[in-house]
């Protein structure tokens, strides 16, 4: 047992209530189980946290020996061959991308950062941006390599990997027979497996970032993930609010606003809240439409600071 | 007059707030402190020897508080002596002699601010004359002169006090609380560090003045950095552990300032105490971008004890996660806020830590200069603070000792204080 997790573990007899967390992929990951022996529980509990160690040091563009960084280093001068599940996550970004019609783009790592750090002016994102997209990555499925076609493609998996974990920990959990748990990535990358000890499934509520404690809006998850993206008061620099990086037209100002989407999939959760942000009217529409099983709020804030809920696929 | 009424208050106020009973048995040297104010205090008679610029630091504090009366000055450097008499008012007598001064029977204690290599001696023939010291960090520049000053006070039951002023302030009182409290677990590294980029010169009048003005660079009035900056956090590590170091090593070089200085101008060392744990200090001279800072670090969280903030390792839970669980300990089934885009996932150690406390505006020489006001109308020792004082002077010169030698020095037994 790992002292650190066990340090942190919290277990009460009564229910049988579990809870742990650790920091992973820059945020912090918490676990709630219940109606299991502690041992099973931490069992279950250093199971996630091998899990995800692993899948971090895989995906992180933030290591330099992780092997996406070992891509975005050579990629654009020579194929790189990968290893079984880098290739299959290539390959299903590859999928959503065509999916969302490029709103989920993992190419922008580049220009991303730089924009970030402040070392390039955003009139000239929108020009950088003609040379990201994932159709300057080549995938060659024979021999498990990919290729930039120019050295402006860099993979950033920032929007993509806490959804993966968290499909990876659900097939975990499955895999112990364990039923009932709800996992959260720092609030907005949520799994709820079967359900709350006192009700049906779990009650999620979206909380007004004005009015910490406060839902705006309510989801009911049953074994499904909830995925929320914002340009909220945390999401700001030096007091603005922070632009979203759209695909092709650069960065754009949606306004002080978060979009929450639940999927059976924490991956498409993941994925269309990301793209939900940064699409127009339009795109939003054709989106929706392309994920009938999803279901996904808008929130928007007027100058009042009262919330306005904008509804996709709800009743 | 009412400030330092008030910034006294808010003092004992910032303090109650820390667990106050604790707090005074492991930091007794408080208790002047918190002696009972019953009608208005009987005034304090005191000299000052040494109003340079430290030395005259310290009186503005003096100076604020009511009930002390300087009495007389000295100083062996004129503009020193004039600059202080427009200070402290003419109804003091000025000396350049300190041995004159303390023939005065009035005077009931001094403060010392001379160069280092002038504290011994004068230390010692004030409490034999009787008057209680308040002498500034480091104490000397020799193991067996410290020790003889410790000795001194014992023998003439005055009290010393090193002027140590993070012993009493707030934001290091009330991290100590939080490390004794194991907030951070058990400490398994302290860093600090002292960095500045200029050459600590002070204008000279003429050249013959070079050595008496900038004694600080020679190493017949001063050890240095670690004198005179690095013996301020040797005392908070000494305090955080509980325990002094037992074996030192260090490498220090004039890498910069090659002005004649004979001084280092850089130090690096590494204290080892008894418990495994190293403190490990840096001090620089030509690059300040990490400026003055102490770092005690544990398994569960870090200390910046400069700038009085905390870091934890594992940000606390989410309140949504911790409603959820409370939910289900009551046996409720409700709905918990917790969607939130509340962090920015591309940003990792984004942690910009917490504030301690708000009392970042005193550095506690404020409230050091009271408690030796009052100790000294209590007449009385303040307990613990000697101790401290001593303590971070031998670790200041074992430090200069190693790097002088190029060697791993031990504590030696005969200079380890007894109780």
């Amino acid at each position: 047992m790992d002292m650190k997790s066990s340090e942190s573990a919290y277990y009460s007899g009564e229910h049988g209530l579990y809870h742990n967390h650790c920091q992973s992929m820059g945020t912090r990951l918490d676990v709630i189980m219940h109606g299991l022996e502690e041992e099973k529980a931490e069992q279950a509990f250093e199971i996630i946290y091998a899990g995800i160690s692993d899948l971090e040091d895989k995906l992180s563009h933030f290591d330099p020996n992780s092997p996406i960084s070992m891509i975005n280093r050579i990629a654009a001068k020579k194929p790189v061959t990968v290893g079984e599940e880098i290739y299959a996550v290539l390959e299903l970004c590859m999928e959503y991308y065509n999916k969302t019609s490029g709103l989920f783009d993992i190419s922008m790592g580049k220009v991303t950062s730089e924009n970030k750090s402040g070392r390039i002016e955003s009139s000239i994102i929108s020009e950088l941006l003609q040379h990201t997209g994932m159709d300057k990555l080549s995938l060659d499925p024979a021999e498990k390599s990919v290729k930039f076609l120019n050295d402006q493609v860099e993979i950033d998996l920032g929007g993509f990997g806490k959804g993966f974990a968290l499909d990876g920990i659900k097939t975990q959990l499955a895999s112990m027979e364990i039923t009932d748990a709800f996992i959260s990535f720092g609030d907005s990358s949520i799994l709820a497996i079967g359900n709350h000890p006192h009700g049906k499934g779990w009650k999620s509520g979206i909380s007004h970032l004005l009015k910490p404690g406060e839902s705006i809006f309510d989801f009911d998850l049953a074994d499904e993930s909830l995925s929320t993206s914002g340009t909220g008061p945390n999401n700001t620099r030096g007091g603005q609010n922070a632009h979203v990086l759209h695909p092709r037209k650069g960065l754009i100002d949606p306004g002080f606003q978060h979009v929450s989407a639940v999927s059976k999939l924490a991956i498409e959760a993941e994925i269309l809240s990301t793209a939900l942000l940064a699409a127009s009217e339009e795109e939003k529409i054709s989106l929706l439409a392309k994920f009938p099983d999803c279901r996904a709020v808008e929130i928007k804030y007027n100058e009042t600071g009262m919330p306005q809920v904008q509804k996709y696929n709800i009743e | 007059m009412i400030d330092n009424q008030l910034k006294r208050r808010e003092f004992i106020k910032g303090f109650s707030m820390l667990a106050g009973a604790t707090m005074l048995s492991s930091n007794s040297w408080l208790s002047p402190l918190l002696a009972q104010e019953a009608g208005s205090p009987s005034v304090v008679k005191l000299g000052l020897i040494g109003v340079g610029s430290r030395g005259r630091y310290l009186t503005s504090h003096l100076l604020a508080n009511p009930a002390v009366e300087i009495v007389a000055y000295c100083d062996n450097y004129p503009a020193n002596l004039e600059r202080a008499g427009e200070m402290v008012g003419k109804n003091a007598k000025a000396f350049t002699d300190y041995t004159e001064l303390l023939e005065m029977d009035e005077i009931q204690a001094v403060v010392i601010a001379t160069p280092l290599n002038e504290h011994a001696h004068i230390t010692i023939a004030a409490l034999n004359k009787g008057k209680h010291v308040f002498c500034e960090k480091s104490m000397a520049e020799t193991l067996q002169d410290s020790l003889e000053m410790v000795n001194a006070s014992r023998d003439t039951g005055r009290n010393l006090q090193i002027g140590h002023q993070r012993l009493f302030s707030i934001r290091f009182l009330k991290g100590i609380e939080m490390i004794q409290e194991g907030k951070l677990g058990p400490i398994t590294q302290i860093r600090a560090s002292w960095h500045r980029n200029s050459d600590w010169r002070r204008k000279v009048p003429s050249p013959d003045l070079e050595r008496k003005i900038n004694w600080r660079l020679y190493r017949e009035y001063s050890r240095g950095l670690m004198t005179e900056l690095a013996s301020h956090h040797l005392q908070v590590g000494n305090w955080i552990l509980g325990e002094v170091p037992h074996e030192i090593s260090g490498s220090g070089t004039i890498n910069y300032w090659k002005d004649g200085r004979e001084v280092f101008d850089n130090v690096n060392l590494i204290y080892r105490y008894p418990s495994g744990t190293h403190f490990i200090y840096d001090s620089v001279s030509s690059n300040e971008k990490y400026g003055c800072e102490l770092q005690a670090m544990g398994p569960l969280g870090t200390l910046e004890m400069e700038t009085a903030k905390f870091y934890l390792e594992n940000p606390p839970p989410a309140p949504g996660i911790l409603q959820l669980i409370n939910q289900i300990e009551k046996n409720i089934f409700d709905v918990i806020p917790i969607g939130g885009a509340s962090w920015v996932p591309e940003d990792p150690n984004e942690d910009k830590g917490t504030f301690i406390t708000d009392a970042l505006n005193s550095d506690g020489s404020d409230m050091q200069m009271e408690a030796f006001v009052n100790s000294v109308r209590e007449n009385r020792k303040i307990p613990g603070n000697l101790e401290e004082g001593y303590n971070a002077t031998i670790a200041s010169l074992l430090g200069d000792q190693a790097m002088m030698e190029h060697r791993v020095v031990t504590w030696p037994d005969e200079f380890k204080l007894t109780k």
